[in-house]
């Protein structure tokens, strides 16, 4: 059905400056075809803008970005727009990236009119089938956005990105502005849609439990670069990462008598300024690990890459193994970085 | 599955007593301006050397000048002169103080810095002396009063439109129709543009009642409209100079102008309560 080897996405060392700010660091993260990864991060730590990147809709200071074998970055203004035909985005709360003087079946169509596919009665059909795809009833089309709930408006925006029939579908955080009981609903809707589809998906969420359901492969960010990246049931069952593991002990378990018991990680001291990024290791103002192991220096002084620990799991810390644990007692032992 | 659509609700307009007496004054100016030749009870121009100078009586409401021409049929004619200045004056500054705003806060980057400079060298004269000079180097007329109002009033309606731009240029679904692939032009006109047509027409509103006192302060110069074109600004250079022989001159000419400014203002405020921009989602 689908070809696993050859990527839909590829993101090659992106870097996206604003002024001094590095928001998305050297990072580099395939998506293969047909599969969902998940993007996670806290708040600035560059997941949006790394998806505003691969869209080219903030251009990267530097890296590339390979789409189907065709690099964004260099692509002329006709070649993009034709290839944004098969990209496409929803944002994070559908109030705000729906026009509100536009009525539904104008916001829907209006994907068809750039591309000027179709004419006037073959849109309003495809508008209706795309409500009815979302689960809506076609009937809506003459309203307002406003005059929708946030899941309903959620949808609307969902049937507008796959109005063009993409193939790669970024999320940009889709369900963090809806209450809790329409989360599983929306995310639902896209678990079932990306199969009818066949959908690539990047799935960015500033939360782990979210993420879960949805993605084949998880990737972590933090300042600007993948941490960890990993199968979705290797990270949630043997993260690497400290911070992802800090993350994942923040995600609450749906049984007191687990909950009760349950250790949490908290993360103490400062986040760095993205402006002035610490040398080596971004993460050792706040990594329990660096503070058990007595503050090795070569977290100081070596970035450490993303390396990988098993055939479906990569992690960038020094200390994410015994062995790279042992190097870093010799090198506290005397050798110099 | 599918959640229940919430009913559909229109947001009431609130009509006070600003509303109405705005709204009110301003229609009743304007069909004063479009229908004068029915409602003023003499010629404007015509002279009566018999009756100068006359207070408000029953055959003149509102008294006569110095020529014996009926006050009233004059104001009249005179709202025809101040509106049609006034609206073309300032139409002229938004189409065209707009059209460079938009540009401006579009592109950004030089072609912003540009055409805003320029507007900063403009909006440093004080817009009456901007107008004075600008009409003492074409001369008078009512083609040149206009041309001078719309370029003083051109910075401002650049300015505010260019600071909309950038705002609404940010917005999400101005980002999600650009990465849609929209062309500027869809995205200015039917994105950007609809957004912002709000604070311009307010400001707007208020600037006509801005046009037509400046056009008063060039008439009553002497370089604006010519006599004897009924014009607010020249009666009320006549009507000074009689001030104490016929007071009611400058009293009604400026009473006019005070009207027809409030109006505009109280128009232009009741204008911004209902286009109020946390109205715009309606919720």
């Amino acid at each position: 059905m689908t070809d696993t080897s050859e990527p839909i996405l590829d993101i090659r060392n992106l870097t996206v400056r604003f002024g001094k700010v590095a928001a998305v660091n050297d990072m580099s993260l395939t998506l293969r075809r047909g599969e969902t990864l998940g993007l996670v991060g806290e708040s600035g730590s560059g997941k949006s803008t790394t998806s505003r990147a691969v869209l080219q809709i903030n251009r990267p200071t530097s890296g590339e970005v390979w789409f189907d074998g065709e690099e964004l970055v260099s692509a002329s203004r006709t070649r993009l727009k034709a290839l944004r035909q098969r990209m496409q985005m929803v944002f994070q709360d559908p109030r705000s990236s729906l026009d509100p003087r536009m009525t539904v079946e104008a916001l829907l169509a209006e994907p068809l009119v750039i591309f000027g596919i179709g004419n006037r009665t073959l849109r309003r059909a495809k508008v209706a089938e795309m409500l009815r795809l979302v689960g809506l009833d076609p009937a809506v089309g003459s309203r307002y956005p406003h005059e929708f709930s946030g899941g309903q408006a959620q949808r609307i925006a969902i049937a507008r990105a796959l109005i063009l029939e993409p193939e790669l579908i970024i999320a940009d955080e889709p369900v963090s502005a809806l209450d809790v009981s329409i989360q599983a609903q929306i995310i639902n809707l896209l678990v079932k849609l990306r199969t009818q589809l066949n959908l690539s998906m990047l799935f960015i969420a500033h939360d782990l439990a979210v993420v879960r359901h949805i993605s084949d492969r998880v990737a972590v960010m933090y300042m600007g670069r993948v941490v960890e990246l990993a199968d979705r049931d290797r990270l949630y069952g043997a993260p690497a990462h400290p911070y992802t593991r800090a993350l994942l002990s923040a995600v609450p378990v749906p049984d007191p008598a687990v909950e009760v018991h349950r250790k949490r990680e908290i993360l103490t001291g400062e986040l760095p300024s993205p402006g002035r990024l610490p040398y080596g290791c971004a993460f050792r103002s706040r990594c329990p690990l660096h503070a058990a192991l007595g503050r090795p220096e070569v977290c100081a002084n070596v970035l450490p890459p993303l390396v990988p620990l098993a055939p479906n799991q990569s992690a960038a810390c020094h200390f994410v193994s015994d062995a790279s644990a042992a190097a870093a007692r010799d090198q506290r032992g005397g050798v110099s970085a | 599955m599918v959640e229940a659509v919430s009913s559909f609700t229109r947001p009431r307009l609130r009509i006070n007593g600003f509303a109405v007496l705005g709204f009110g004054l301003l229609a009743l100016l304007i069909i004063c301006a479009a229908f004068s030749p029915w409602l003023a009870p003499y010629d404007p121009n015509a002279q009566d050397y018999r009756a100068v100078l006359q207070g408000p009586s029953a055959a003149h409401w509102l008294g006569t000048d110095h020529t014996g021409r009926d006050m009233l049929s004059r104001l009249i004619y005179g709202s025809r002169v101040a509106l049609s200045i006034g609206f073309t004056a300032v139409g002229l500054a938004v189409l065209l103080g707009g059209l460079l705003g938009v540009v401006a806060g579009y592109a950004r980057g030089l072609v912003d810095e540009a055409i805003m400079r320029v507007m900063d060298a403009l909006l440093s004269f004080p817009s009456v002396l901007l107008a004075l000079g600008i009409m003492a180097a074409l001369g008078p007329g009512v083609n040149t009063i206009i041309i001078a109002i719309a370029i003083a009033d051109l910075p401002m309606f650049a300015r505010i439109t260019r600071s909309q731009v950038l705002t609404v240029r940010e917005r999400d679904f101005v980002v999600a129709t650009r990465a849609l692939g929209a062309g500027p032009a869809r995205i200015i006109f039917r994105h950007i543009v609809p957004h912002i047509t709000g604070p311009v027409a307010v400001m707007a509103t208020i600037q006509v009642g801005h046009a037509i006192l400046t056009e008063a302060a060039l008439s009553f110069l002497g370089l604006g409209i010519q006599p004897p074109t009924a014009s607010w600004g020249a009666m009320m250079r006549n009507g000074f100079s009689y001030m104490e022989r016929a007071p009611w001159l400058a009293a009604f000419t400026g009473l006019a102008i005070l009207l027809t400014v409030l109006a505009l203002n109280l128009a232009g405020d009741v204008l911004r309560d209902w286009l109020d921009p946390r109205g715009d989602s309606r919720r």
